[in-house]
Formats: C-alpha cells, sequence, structure tokens
C-alpha cells in the first residue's frame, strides 16, 4: 500500500473522495458522537445549573428569615425596654399634666435612659407628636410626627422600631413607645439610637452567610439601604417592593444577583441577603467546559476508530473496484486478495471466482471465434478458388470448343452440306451462351466478396447516366423516358448503378413491343428509407410466378421472346440485400410492370459485410 | 531493324495457341514466333539457361504474349523475373489470360505490364484480339531498341 501503484488507481477509482464511503462513515460516526456529546453536555449543564440555583434560593431564603428573626427579638427588646421606661410613674404624671411641672426629675429620667454612646437622644412628646421635653435640649433631631403617626397608624398599643435616617456619614434610628393614662394615650417616648456593629458583629455576620453572600438592611419604603456599617448605593427600584420572590436583579455595577428579601417585626426594616448569579452558576459552567473538553476528546478518538473501521471496509472495496477496472479493461490476471472471513472477504473471494468464469469464457469464446472464423476463411479461400477456376478453366475448353467449331467453319464450308452447316452454327451459339452464363455467374459471385465503399450517391446522376449508357438499346423505337424526383441516399454507387442499368434495360428491353413504351423513374421518401421506382408499359408478367423474379437464372420469357441470360435481378436483389434494403415488383401481364427497391436512410446503412 | 524473335508466346493450353498462332498468322504477324510452354522455359530463353545456353541474350523478342495460368511458374512469377532483371525490364509485356479476377489484373500492372487481354470466348472476337494486339505491339509501337541491334 505504501507504493504509488497502489495510489495512483485509487485516484482514478474514487475521484471524488468526499464521497467515499470511508469517508461518509466517519463524519457520520463523528455527528453521532458530537450530538451524544452536545446532548448529554446541555442537559447535565441545565439540572446542575437549576440545582444549585435551587439551592442558593433556599440557604437565602432561610438566610434573610434567620436574620429577620435575629432583628426582630433584638427590635422587640429594644421596644420592650422603651416600653418599661414609658411607664415610669414621673413621666405618665408629666405627660399627663402636658409637661408643666417635675421637668428636671424627669429630663433625668431621661438622661439615665442613654445607656451607653450608642443611644444619643431621648424624647418626650405629645400624641401630635410635639416633643415637649428633650434629654438633651441641645441637640435636633428628624421630625418626631411622622415617627409618631407611623407608630399610631396601625397598632396604638405597641411600641416599634422605625426607618433609619442619614445624618451625615452616621445612620440612627428611633425606638418609640406609647405613653398611657388609664388606657388614653397621652404621649410618646423616642429613644434615638445610632446604628453601630461592632467588628465582632460582623465577623459573626459573615461567618453566618458565607462567601459570596451578601447581607443589606433597608427601609420598607425603600429610601434607605445599608449594610449596617454605612449606607450603600441606591438598589434597583423592583427591589423596592417587598415580597418579590427571590428576584434575579441586576446591581447598579451591573452585576446580575439572586436575591432573598424579608420584612423586620417591630420595625419598618427589611433584610436582604444576595449572591452574585454567575458564582452560583460557575459550577455548571465549570461542569459544561469540563463535558465538552471530554466530548471533544471522545470525538477524537471516535473518528480516529471509525476511520480505522472504514478503511478496513474500503480497502478491500477499493482492491475489488480497482480489480473490477482491470476486469473491465481485459485484464483478468487481478486476483483480489482479502483475507478476511467476514462478508467482504466472502466477496472477494466470490469475485475471484467470477473473474476466472468470465475469463475462461472469453477464452472459450475467442477460440470459438477463431476457429469459425478460420473455417469461414478457408470457406472463402474455397469459393475463390472455385471462382478463379470456373473463369479460367472452364473458359479456356469453351474457347476451344467455339474456336475450333470456327475452324471448321472457315476451313471447310464448302465440304459441309447445309445440315452440317447449321449444326456447327448451333455449336458455336451454344459456346457463346455457356460463356455469358460463365461471366454472369462470376460477376454474381463477385458481388458477395467484394468489399462495398459506402458514401453519399447521387441517385438522380446515376439513374441519367445509365439511361444515357443504354441510348443503343432504345434502337428505333418510339420511347419515352420520364425521370421525376429520385432522392439520393447512402450506399455503394458502383454496385447501385448496376441495379439502375438491370432494371432500366429491362424495362426497355419489355416495353420493346410497344408501339408508344413509356419509362417513369423516381422516387419517393419514407421515415426510414427511401423507394426507388422504375415503371414501363410493356408485356408485364403474372404475378403468379413473382417469387421466380429474382432467381438466379430464372426467366418468364423464352430466349426467342427477349433475350437474356436471367442474372440480372438476381444480381440487383442480391446488391439491394446487401445494402439493407428491398427489392420487389407489381404486375400485370400484358399491362407493364413496376420494379421497387429501397435504401435504408443513412445511419441505418449495414456495416461493410465480406460475405452476404 | 531486325529481330531474330519477334512474338514469344508463352501458353501451356494446346488449343489456345493454336487458335492464338492462326490470328497472328492471318494477320501475316507470325513469321518469327516462338511458343514456349511454361515459366521455367521462358525464363531459359530469355536469360540463355539450359536448352539455350547458346543463345544471344541480347536478342529480345520484340513483344511476349504471356498466359497466368501455367505449370511450374506462372505468369505473373515471370513477369516478376523480367521486370526485376536489368537486360531484359524493358521488353514489353502482354498478359493474355482467361481470367478476369482484379487480383491478377492489379499484381500485373503493378509489376509493370504493358497491356492484360483476358481472351474472349468467342472465336470471332478471339480472332481479332490477337490480331490487334500483334498489330500494335509490332507495327505500331515504338519499343526500346535493343543493345546490339544491328
Amino acid at each position: 500500500m505504501s507504493n504509488g501503484k497502489w495510489w495512483a488507481p485509487r485516484v482514478r477509482v474514487f475521484s471524488r473522495t468526499s464521497n467515499s464511503i470511508q469517508w461518509r462513515l466517519t463524519l457520520l460516526i463523528c455527528l453521532l458522537l458530537l450530538t451524544v456529546v452536545l446532548a448529554y453536555s446541555w442537559v447535565s449543564y441545565s439540572k446542575i445549573k437549576q440545582a444549585s440555583i435551587d439551592a442558593s434560593k433556599t440557604r437565602l431564603e432561610s438566610l434573610s428569615t434567620q436574620l429577620s428573626n435575629i432583628f426582630s427579638q433584638s427590635a422587640q427588646a429594644m421596644v420592650s425596654a422603651t416600653r418599661t421606661a414609658a411607664a415610669q410613674p414621673a413621666i405618665k404624671q408629666f405627660l399627663r399634666s402636658g409637661g408643666r411641672d417635675s421637668i428636671p426629675a424627669v429630663r433625668k429620667a431621661l438622661q439615665q435612659l442613654l445607656q451607653d454612646t450608642t443611644w444619643t437622644l431621648a424624647l418626650l412628646t405629645n400624641t401630635k407628636g410635639e416633643v415637649l421635653l428633650s434629654s438633651d435640649s441641645t441637640r435636633t433631631a428628624p421630625s418626631t410626627a411622622d415617627i409618631v403617626l407611623n407608630l399610631s397608624a396601625p397598632r396604638p398599643d405597641t411600641g416599634m422600631i422605625g426607618k433609619i435616617y442619614q445624618v451625615d456619614t452616621l445612620m440612627y434610628y428611633p425606638v418609640t413607645a406609647t405613653v398611657f393614662n388609664n388606657k388614653e394615650i397621652t404621649g410618646y417616648m423616642v429613644r434615638w439610637r445610632k446604628m453601630q456593629t461592632s467588628p465582632q458583629a460582623v465577623l459573626q455576620f459573615s461567618q453566618l452567610l458565607g462567601e459570596d453572600v451578601t447581607l443589606l438592611i433597608g427601609n420598607t419604603d425603600g429610601s434607605l439601604w445599608t449594610d449596617m456599617q454605612k449606607p450603600v448605593n441606591a438598589m434597583p427600584a423592583d427591589l423596592q417592593q417587598v415580597n418579590k420572590e427571590l428576584p434575579v436583579y441586576t446591581r447598579s455595577d451591573g452585576q446580575q444577583l439572586l436575591a432573598s428579601i424579608k420584612p423586620v417585626n417591630h420595625t419598618r426594616w427589611r433584610v436582604l441577603t444576595d449572591r452574585p448569579y454567575k458564582k452560583i452558576v460557575a459550577p455548571a459552567s465549570a461542569f459544561l467546559q469540563m463535558a465538552l473538553s471530554t466530548g471533544i476528546v471522545i470525538i477524537a478518538i471516535g473518528a480516529l476508530l471509525a476511520w480505522m473501521i472504514s478503511r478496513s471496509i474500503t480497502g478491500p472495496l477499493q482492491r475489488l473496484a480497482i480489480a473490477t477496472t482491470a476486469v473491465e479493461s481485459g485484464n483478468y490476471g487481478t486476483a483480489v486478495s482479502v483475507e478476511s472471513r467476514d462478508e467482504l472477504g466472502q466477496l472477494a473471494r466470490m469475485f475471484n471466482a467470477m473473474t476466472e468464469k468470465v475469463q475462461q469464457s472469453q477464452k472459450n469464446l475467442e477460440e470459438k471465434v477463431q476457429h469459425r472464423t478460420a473455417q469461414l476463411e478457408a470457406t472463402n479461400q474455397e469459393l475463390e478458388a472455385f471462382s478463379y477456376s470456373v473463369s479460367h478453366d472452364l473458359r479456356a475448353p469453351l474457347r476451344a470448343v467455339s474456336g475450333y467449331a470456327m475452324m471448321l467453319k472457315e476451313d471447310y464450308t464448302e465440304k459441309l452440306d447445309e445440315e452440317g452447316n447449321r449444326v456447327l452454327h448451333m455449336i458455336v451459339s451454344n459456346a457463346r451462351m455457356m460463356g455469358l452464363l460463365i461471366d454472369d455467374l462470376i460477376t454474381f459471385s463477385k458481388i458477395g466478396r467484394r468489399e462495398s465503399q459506402y458514401r453519399p450517391v447521387d441517385m438522380k446522376l446515376l439513374a441519367d447516366t445509365c439511361i444515357q449508357e443504354l441510348q443503343p438499346l432504345k434502337g428505333n423505337h418510339n420511347l419515352t423516358i420520364k425521370t421525376g424526383n429520385i432522392a439520393p441516399c447512402y450506399g455503394d454507387g458502383n454496385l447501385l448503378k448496376q441495379v439502375w442499368m438491370n432494371l432500366i434495360s429491362n424495362a426497355i428491353k419489355y416495353s420493346s413491343k410497344e408501339k408508344n413504351p413509356v419509362i417513369e423513374i423516381g422516387s419517393r421518401m419514407e421515415t426510414d428509407r427511401v423507394i426507388y421506382f422504375v415503371r414501363d408499359n410493356g408485356v408485364g408478367f403474372d404475378m403468379k410466378y413473382s417469387d421466380k423474379l429474382f432467381g438466379v437464372f430464372e426467366r418468364l420469357h423464352s430466349q426467342d421472346e427477349f433475350e437474356g441470360t436471367g442474372i440480372g435481378l438476381a444480381l440487383s436483389k442480391r446488391i439491394i440485400h446487401k445494402q439493407g434494403g428491398e427489392i420487389w415488383a407489381d404486375a400485370t401481364k400484358g399491362f407493364g410492370a413496376t420494379f421497387y427497391f429501397s435504401i435504408p436512410s443513412s445511419g441505418n446503412a449495414p456495416n461493410n459485410t465480406q460475405l452476404s | 531493324m531486325s529481330h531474330e524473335v519477334e512474338i514469344l508466346l508463352v501458353e501451356d493450353n494446346a488449343a489456345d495457341a493454336e487458335m492464338t498462332i492462326r490470328a497472328l498468322r492471318k494477320a501475316h504477324l507470325s513469321n518469327k514466333l516462338i511458343h514456349l510452354k511454361d515459366g521455367v522455359e521462358v525464363l531459359d530463353f530469355l536469360f540463355g539457361n539450359g536448352a539455350y545456353s547458346t543463345r544471344d541474350v541480347n536478342q529480345h523478342p520484340r513483344v511476349i504474349l504471356l498466359d497466368i495460368k501455367m505449370p511450374k511458374m506462372d505468369g505473373i512469377e515471370v513477369l516478376r523475373n523480367i521486370r526485376a532483371n536489368e537486360s531484359t525490364r524493358t521488353i514489353p509485356v502482354v498478359i493474355m489470360t482467361s481470367s478476369n479476377e482484379d487480383k491478377d489484373i492489379l499484381a500485373s500492372y503493378q509489376l509493370g505490364v504493358n497491356s492484360y487481354v483476358v481472351k474472349p470466348v468467342e472465336f470471332d472476337e478471339f480472332v481479332k484480339a490477337v490480331g490487334n494486339l500483334g498489330l500494335y505491339w509490332l507495327l505500331t509501337n515504338r519499343a526500346v531498341s535493343s543493345p546490339k541491334a544491328p
């Protein structure tokens, strides 16, 4: 296979390699593998992705719930502490009196509520939220009216933690409690606390949240979001609404995140935990990459194996194809060697057996053809020898008979009586007749052996030439020859001229006893042949004997009536048949005869044949 | 110019020979005629071999009338020998034969025959043909002179 000989015919047999089975099989297997790899990778990727998202959802959900609970508990504790403080008799008395008496004692009580530095201010307001007394009159605070209104609206009997407010870089939130006097609201206590988270708490939170998860706390109206150390930039608008279940949102920095939001009880806050979407699907993406690269390796191995397998199939097929081409060009020596025991091996063995048989048959056939050809050649040679000896050996003694009779006549006429001279004359005329018969017979046999020269023939010109050459035959007769349209044909001009000569001379001969002899010559076209005719108004013949018309030396008239050897029509028939045509006649005794012959249109002309 | 032999008739058939001679005699052309019966004899005569070893080979006949079908050596072979030899190449040769075969005619002309005559079966025509032939070749035709013509 490594030598150049193997490749050369291969290129010839499979000139379009892209069509070869070897390529197509490999391609098919690669496509199959590719489909499997892609389908498997995609399905797995989708499942892993969904599972990751689901896990993240659950985790975020649980985190925000937990955190919400923690913050709620803390808020409740602060609120109940404030309520306890607000229930002191001095404070109650102060508000019942409308804030006019015991100011110093009440202020002292308020200042005692500022337990550490995170508590910055404590206030008492009337029911409208107007500040009656402050723990530190020098400090200002956001308007307490809306805080109080917010508080009193839903549940007047409870306390609550209000919205987070930003003052410079610091954040504060109010803890509010209602002050009663026999179930009648007399005012409110508001304690402001700075939002401050210790590093320890931050660490705890981050441990609880884990990597990638961010915790944010914000007001329910969306006015502020913070990571509990500083306010963070504006969140997307769709997150301003609570209860939107685990939305995926795009943060202002362009990052996509999965988020969970929960409200915090006893406050106007809510908790948000989020995690970058990319991080969630990262395992799925990593898996997809791995699956695809594994797939590529599998496809490559598959392609290699497919190539090897298909080669083991197409290799023998190619050898078969080469051998078939060789057989086609006549080289039967090419046996195909396929050792495999599979179908291909069987095919190759059958092919070899078939080739052998074909070769044997061809050999037998060739031998037969050679044998027959030799026989034919021998027969042909015998015929030629026969014809030669007829032409030479038969004529010599005939000439002698004729010659010596004439010598006798010349030298001994006076010594012979009338009867003797008549007998001599009969000898001479019969010898002459025999000479004519021999000549005709030789001509007849020569037609068959002659190799025809097929060319376009101007039949009109040929017929006219014959009429011209036959002029002497016309004698003194009042003969009219009408030539109509005579179509050209494809054939052997010399032989066709003999046909015209025979038919026209016959027409002249057999109409010679008419008063006004008329001969018509013409042709008509048919789909695949041309029909020529020669018509005379002569003696005609009985159609009963028409089958004898074209036989050798057959005559329908006696030698006394019309001279002739009876070879002309037989010769014409042989010539026309040799050119693939037909010859026939139509006549009525006493009313003339018409002779027809057909020549196939060019293309239907027979091959040159030496023997007919 | 005078020739030892004017007509060399080569004919194995006695009847044809007799008729030919009779026809030539009628035309008064048979005075210097030699009749030979086969090809070998012709070559012996022309090249002075065998029985003709004493003959002056430079004396050429004015015309050779040659039959084709003969025993030992046929007319075509005789013609080939005559045309192959420098000294006899220019002698006029007329094939007279019963054969009307195309291959004989072709072979004869290819070997440079001067005339090819098919003997007519009819005696009248035969006599006429031979007479015309003799007259043409002996009286009308001007041949190459023999080297030692007196």
